[in-house]
């Protein structure tokens, strides 16, 4: 015989089950443990890789954003461009050896 | 049931069903109103920022441009001098002035953080000092190192000048050492910047930023007819999911990986609908077209034409020739040998894979109306295998003992993301780095002339019966018209940059308008966009079209045709065919 709070609740002949309505959020959980267990957890170790380790340390001592997606979005672009433009259009004539 | 990119939950498909338009369309339909939006953002852009030119901007370009010009007839190698004019020229930018750094500053992602996601968001004045302090004795280190290596390379210099430059050996020494004092400078530049911390506190601006976009995109909702306060409400909860997503991208370790915030949306985004579910209240604002055909838009302007020819005819081959082949290759293979039951879905890993990632694949699956899903698997396998190629790429090339010219060109023309090919460039060292900086950003102009083939395409040929002819008026009715704005930006902003000339468009138009203002607009669009992907998509939905694998080996057999392809034309275009302008990168 379900209570008198738990009538105010659920609706007339839907069953109580508090262990049901709170998978969504045990899911959710779960979800985010997953994403933190990759974040602090498998990444980092990845990260021990010896060519992971190297261009770990590179990418932060270079400042580069690695997870760029268009040429605006990174000044290291800009950078090499106008680096490369300066070579072609006013460096000195270096024939091929 | 999934929906196209280009077509919104609540609208209907009558311009496709009954090919019919009205005059209304230009407001109330919205691949109009995002070329409006879109439109309104770089006016704004260009009417701040091209009338606040740097002081003696003009003068100081022809100044330095006389010494360059001096400097490279004095002397057979790059001289002190020649170094210095070019780096003051560099300087000379108008994201510098202060009304620019506000501008970048207001509209800013959440910063760099390790193991407390607060730090993305605020920085106290003692941490930013500590953080300061920690960066001085390397610093310092490394200041000393490069004030060393400039005593050094004035020495070489000076023995070279007083033998008229016409002695080889001490030339040759004179440019190494000046190389190499290049170099420690380079270092000591980027440790100062270690050493620059400054306080923040993005709680404020970014809560600033929310309000003006939930009230920008509202007032677009209300003038297409659609309740401007429910979208409002809504709007607060897709852009928290953005900036989650911008702070799980700027982790320490994710960012190594390259995992960016377009994945980390659709994650966070697809994390909520598929367990306690997309709130009701939240639903009128997830509207991923309206988000990214405005951002596209923004997008367009970025596309500049004028930087195809940045490295000569050799770049034009390895990006505008490869590019093409590769793209039409793998889509005939994924239809004809893989029999991929998706069009779109093939031409979007197809262009992702072959173009440039994210940027293309949005770009061409918003030209091909694609479904969300088929976007979200198309940047899932680009991030993943761009991790892989990141790092691999530059171990192999290294390992061969390949040329710096050769690795560069084949990384900026393989490796999908652009961020991920700065990190492996410059991981084999600086002319690998220019070269394939230059080779990718060719490439990314490619995406404009990409997505208007596409829409051109799939209007004419796959969007009809077969055998029936199409006329070009049910061609225009058919056609996503934000793509027009989006070639539009790209004709005005490229014209403007060819007009400019490439010294003062670069100070004005590219380290102003685009790089300070509307770049960052657009990113967090795509923010929104893919926040609204993962906010609207559901896990099973997306598992179906991985069945069979095929996208994975069409991805693995394009790419594999990509490598090959990419590396024989950059040996004969850099070494067979250009090797003077090898000698000169």
């Amino acid at each position: 015989m379900p209570s008198a709070a738990n009538q105010t609740l659920v609706p007339a002949g839907m069953p109580f089950r508090p262990a049901e309505r709170m998978m969504p959020w045990l899911r959710l959980g779960a979800g985010i443990a997953v994403i933190l267990m990759v974040m602090f957890g498998i990444g980092p170790l990845l990260l021990h890789l010896t060519w992971y380790k190297e261009m770990s340390r590179f990418i932060e001592a270079e400042g580069i954003r690695s997870t760029a997606i268009y040429y605006t979005d990174l000044e290291t672009f800009s950078n090499a461009e106008f680096a490369l433009r300066q070579n072609l259009e006013y460096g000195p004539e270096i024939r091929p050896k | 049931m999934s929906e196209s990119l280009s077509q919104g939950p609540n609208q209907e498909n009558l311009a496709i069903d009954i090919a019919k338009s009205s005059f209304s369309d230009l407001w109330k339909k919205e691949d109009y109103l995002a070329i409006w939006l879109g439109f309104i953002i770089l006016v704004v852009g260009l009417a701040i920022f091209l009338p606040r030119p740097p002081a003696n901007m003009n003068d100081d370009f022809v100044k330095f441009n006389s010494i360059l010009k001096q400097e490279a007839s004095r002397a057979p190698f790059k001289t002190i001098a020649w170094h210095e004019a070019s780096e003051a020229k560099k300087k000379i930018r108008v994201s510098d002035q202060p009304f620019a750094k506000s501008i970048k500053d207001f509209f800013a992602a959440p910063g760099e953080w390790n193991t407390n996601p607060v730090d993305a968001l605020f920085m106290s004045a003692t941490a930013a000092e500590e953080k300061n302090q920690k960066g001085l004795p390397l610093f310092n280190e490394l200041k000393a190192a490069a004030a060393a290596a400039l005593t050094a390379a004035r020495a070489s210099e000076e023995a070279a000048a007083n033998a008229q430059f016409t002695d080889a050996a001490l030339n040759d020494k004179a440019g190494a050492d000046i190389a190499a004092w290049q170099k420690a400078a380079a270092k000591a530049s980027k440790a100062k910047a270690k050493t620059a911390n400054k306080p923040y506190n993005r709680f404020g601006s970014l809560a600033g930023l929310a309000f003006i976009l939930a009230l920008f995109f509202g007032i677009g909702m209300r003038i297409m007819g659609k309740p401007f306060g429910k979208f409002f409400v809504g709007f607060f909860f897709v852009f928290i999911i953005a900036v989650l997503a911008y702070t799980a991208e700027v982790q320490q370790t994710m960012k190594t990986y390259g995992f960016g915030f377009p994945l980390w949306a659709i994650v966070f985004g697809m994390l909520i609908s598929n367990t306690v579910g997309t709130p009701e209240w939240v639903k009128p604002a997830v509207q991923t077209e309206y988000y990214i055909k405005t951002g596209l838009v923004l997008l367009g302007a970025e596309v500049l034409f004028g930087k195809i020819l940045a490295i000569g005819l050799p770049g034009i081959f390895v990006a505008w020739v490869v590019t093409p082949i590769v793209l039409t290759c793998t889509y005939w293979f994924g239809q004809r040998i893989l029999k991929f039951p998706s069009k779109t879905l093939n031409i979007t890993i197809s262009a992702d894979m072959s173009v440039c990632g994210v940027s293309a694949a949005i770009a061409t699956a918003s030209a091909c109306r694609a479904k969300k899903e088929e976007l979200t698997l198309a940047v899932g396998l680009s991030m993943v295998f761009t991790a892989v190629m990141m790092v691999a790429m530059p171990a192999f090339i290294k390992a061969v003992g390949m040329p710096e010219v050769l690795g560069g060109a084949w990384i900026g023309g393989t490796i999908d993301a652009t961020g991920a090919v700065a990190a492996a460039g410059a991981f084999l060292g600086d002319r690998a780095l220019y070269v394939a900086a230059t080779v990718k950003m060719i490439q990314n102009v490619l995406i404009g002339i990409i997505a208007f083939a596409v829409a051109v395409y799939w209007c004419a040929r796959v969007d009809c019966q077969p055998g029936t002819h199409v006329s070009w008026f049910e061609i225009w009715h058919r056609f996503p018209k934000f793509v027009l704005g989006f070639i539009a930006a790209s004709i005005i902003f490229s014209m403007l940059d060819g007009q400019l000339g490439k010294d003062v468009s670069g100070a004005m138009m590219e380290q102003g308008v685009i790089r300070s203002f509307t770049r960052l607009l657009r990113e967090w669009f795509f923010a929104l966009a893919f926040a609204s992907i993962g906010l609207a998509t559901n896990f099973r939905e997306l598992a179906k079209y991985f069945k069979g694998g095929k996208p994975l080996i069409l991805y693995v057999c394009g790419q594999s045709f990509n490598l090959a392809l990419t590396l024989l034309m950059a040996y004969v275009m850099f070494y067979l065919v250009f090797p003077e302008i090898t000698a000169r990168i």
